[in-house]
């Protein structure tokens, strides 16, 4: 599955930690936008364990978006690549 | 999930939130550790103690290859044993029921070698008579092994897929134009540029072949069918015998039938005695064998279609489970 995450962080600081740590699972799309192929249950521990706890949820906020495999056809994508997916393989 | 190809000789990789930072000359990439499945190593690359750190503790398989594609070695972390399959591997090394499984490998391989001949002598209507001929003498071979009811002797299974495997290879050379020069098989090391495709495709596949044996529990080093020479990994070698027409014979195929590459793309090895892929070739082709590793068939013993690199997995599987239950259900992955 793949999911649309976005954030609306106030404090720099928080917001740079917490672009840090989605980079990780998530490929950045735009400024606050990150397409993350996760499952569910993957997707939430790591909402509960590494992404929330950084962020103070009085001023900022963070949304996850389900893409399912129709929803991901259906994207229209202007600028930058489709909808994210991990490649088969690397070769460097 | 990814696999990662590290081919360029002074590649450096480290490890960077949660990802693999690669660098050549000007040249960088991220691949993050969440995606990536296994990671093969040529000589000359610098991994990082963190990046090798990483690899471990995510239990990420991780291969190193030699400069003409040979197995060197993997890395290993903590990994689950399973003490019963060992010792029912152990107990029936000697055992008629070792024998009769390496008969069903060595009948699995040879039908495949045969069925890829007859793919080629129908795409040129049988016109080319020494192909046909191979074709016969093969199905002669095979015959003769399904006859044999108590299996047949270690010594006369090695000798019969010996004499299929030079027929085989002799056949092969109906596939490629002759500007290849191919006759037959040769290594270490290979003669021509077709023998060192071959024998690269065989190292990955070995390497690969080596992962499924270890994930589904089983000794790598002690084989029903070689013989159990020290630091051979027998069982492996086993193992790939059906799936060296299947996946590498057929990728080598592909690639030469594509003209993707040119004699051109070879170079003399080293020390000037064999054949060489050169840094283009190299990458082609395991693009090639990966493509081919993608690829979903039809598995009979799930009905269901699987990658082929799954499929390895679960022939490692189903024969850990013959050895638990003593029964010998299993048949080779068949080219269809």
């Amino acid at each position: 599955m793949l999911w649309l995450v976005c954030y609306d962080v106030v404090d720099d600081k928080r917001r740079q930690k917490l672009a840090k740590r989605l980079e990780q699972y998530c490929q950045r799309v735009q400024y606050s936008v990150f397409e993350c192929p996760l499952q569910t249950a993957d997707l939430e521990g790591k909402l509960e364990r590494l992404w929330l706890p950084l962020l103070n949820l009085e001023e900022d906020s963070l949304r996850a978006y389900p893409l399912d495999a129709t929803a991901k056809e259906r994207t229209k994508v202007f600028g930058g690549p489709p909808p994210y997916e991990p490649p088969d393989y690397v070769i460097f | 999930m990814t696999t990662l190809y590290l081919t360029e000789p002074g590649t450096v990789v480290q490890c960077r939130n949660q990802a693999l930072l690669i660098r050549w000359r000007n040249q960088e990439r991220l691949c993050r550790l969440s995606e990536i499945e296994l990671v093969v190593i040529l000589p000359g690359i610098q991994v990082s103690s963190g990046a090798l750190a990483e690899l471990l503790d995510r239990g990420i398989e991780t291969i190193f290859l030699r400069a003409d594609g040979s197995f060197r070695g993997r890395l290993q972390g903590p990994f689950s044993t399973y003490p019963e399959l060992r010792l029912a591997q152990y107990q029936r090394i000697h055992s008629p029921w070792g024998l009769e499984w390496a008969c069903k490998i060595v009948r699995g391989k040879i039908r495949n070698q045969r069925a890829i001949l007859q793919l080629r002598n129908r795409a040129t209507r049988g016109r080319i008579a020494p192909l046909q001929e191979g074709i016969d003498v093969i199905a002669a071979y095979l015959q003769q092994l399904d006859r044999s009811v108590p299996p047949l002797e270690r010594e006369t299974l090695m000798g019969l897929e010996g004499i299929c495997a030079r027929t085989y290879y002799q056949s092969l050379r109906h596939y490629f134009p002759p500007a290849w020069k191919f006759t037959g098989r040769n290594r270490q090391p290979p003669l021509d540029p077709i023998n060192a495709l071959l024998s690269w495709g065989y190292g990955v596949l070995l390497a690969r072949v080596f992962s499924a044996v270890v994930m589904a529990g089983l000794d790598p080093y002690l084989g029903f069918f070689h013989a159990n020479l020290p630091y051979r990994p027998n069982l492996v070698l086993d193992m790939m015998e059906e799936f060296r027409p299947l996946v590498v014979d057929w990728a080598v195929i592909q690639v030469i039938k594509a003209e993707l590459l040119t004699p051109e793309d070879f170079e003399p090895s080293p020390d000037g005695t064999g054949i060489w892929l050169g840094s283009l070739a190299k990458k082609l082709f395991l693009g090639e064998l990966e493509r081919r590793f993608r690829e979903p068939l039809f598995y009979p013993p799930q009905s269901r279609r699987l990658a082929l690199s799954q499929i390895v997995l679960e022939q490692a599987r189903w024969l850990s489970r013959c050895l638990i239950s003593g029964d010998l259900d299993y048949e080779a992955m068949g080219l269809r």
